[in-house]
């Protein structure tokens, strides 16, 4: 299923995009899909998962997938991981405007207990898709 | 910007064939494990990282080190307190976004802005309590590409600004007030 196809089918409200935020803390990869956070607002906005993970000394970031299909001329996104106490921030990654992308992170201690991945947008007209993975070992 | 985030709901939405991610193959998007594993930022076998630049800030050693990870992507990172922080890989600029950076939060006091300048940029400044102090771009000898690193104490810098040929001015103010910032 599409995400443009799950906007509009829970179309009930006004929205220009539809993201989805995966914050799961399996053993292994192969167990990685756990709950899945249908997020969306308006253009222009961020999109901001709705559960965070623990964080630990040894946490991995691995295959962060996110991405947009529908990025307008001249925009750009930014992924950013925070802390879920005060939402500070512990990471936010270069600008991108591929589509998609996919990386594998060390994590740093930075005294979080658990952490938070959102996605800010500027520049694009919707965005229909943002998958974000997380887990540790 | 709006930041209203509304939920829609909670599914357990499998979105095989949604993704055309060509350079980095993780566990698939349908919720399997890929057996083919392409993770952006995965050191080679052997592969030496180069340190562009080093320094001590509050009593802790830090360096910027570039590399080329086992698929060829270019990408930085900053040592820190003995630990490899997060890597940024095939950072992108272009002429209207001639700098691009990531930014991390070290520890309590310290975050670090590190990313790279296109070659249209010819000098790096960063502002700290309205006085700018100009900034190293350094050039990676092996992907060839140039890459800065600013380390923040206490979120004392509020922007970091490269200056073209041409005096046009590309600036990171938006970005780190962004991160600094403690919106939920």
């Amino acid at each position: 299923m599409k995400l443009r196809s799950l906007a509009t089918s829970v179309g009930a409200m006004a929205i220009a995009g539809a993201a989805v935020v995966s914050l799961s803390a399996p053993a292994s990869a192969a167990q990685m899909r756990q709950d899945l956070y249908d997020i969306s607002s308006g253009p222009g906005s961020d999109w901001k998962s709705t559960r965070s993970v623990p964080a630990h000394h040894d946490m991995r970031v691995c295959d962060a997938t996110y991405g947009l299909s529908s990025p307008a001329s001249g925009g750009a996104y930014e992924m950013s991981y925070r802390k879920s106490s005060n939402h500070k921030a512990l990471w936010k990654g270069p600008w991108e405007t591929k589509t998609h992308r996919s990386e594998c992170h060390p994590w740093v201690n930075t005294g979080a207990r658990s952490v938070y991945a959102r996605i800010s947008v500027n520049g694009f007209t919707s965005l229909d898709e943002a998958d974000v993975w997380l887990y540790y070992n | 910007m709006i930041r209203t985030v509304t939920t829609l709901a909670l599914m357990a939405l499998f979105c095989a064939g949604c993704s055309s991610a060509p350079a980095a193959i993780g566990p698939g998007r349908d919720g399997g494990s890929s057996s083919q594993e392409h993770l952006v930022g995965k050191h080679p076998p052997g592969g030496a990282a180069r340190t562009l630049a080093h320094g001590v800030t509050r009593n802790r050693p830090w360096a910027l080190i570039a590399f080329n990870d086992a698929y060829g992507a270019k990408c930085i990172s900053i040592k820190y307190g003995g630990q490899e922080g997060i890597l940024a890989c095939n950072i992108e600029v272009s002429a209207p976004r001639p700098l691009n950076a990531a930014m991390q939060q070290l520890d309590d006091h310290l975050a670090v802005v590190y990313g790279r300048a296109s070659e249209r940029i010819d000098m790096l400044s960063a502002e700290s309590a309205g006085h700018w102090e100009r900034r190293v771009i350094h050039r990676d000898s092996l992907s060839g590409q140039r890459y800065f690193a600013v380390i923040i104490v206490d979120q004392s810098v509020g922007d970091i600004a490269g200056v073209a040929a041409d005096d046009s001015r590309y600036s990171l103010k938006t970005s780190l007030k962004d991160f600094f910032s403690t919106r939920s």
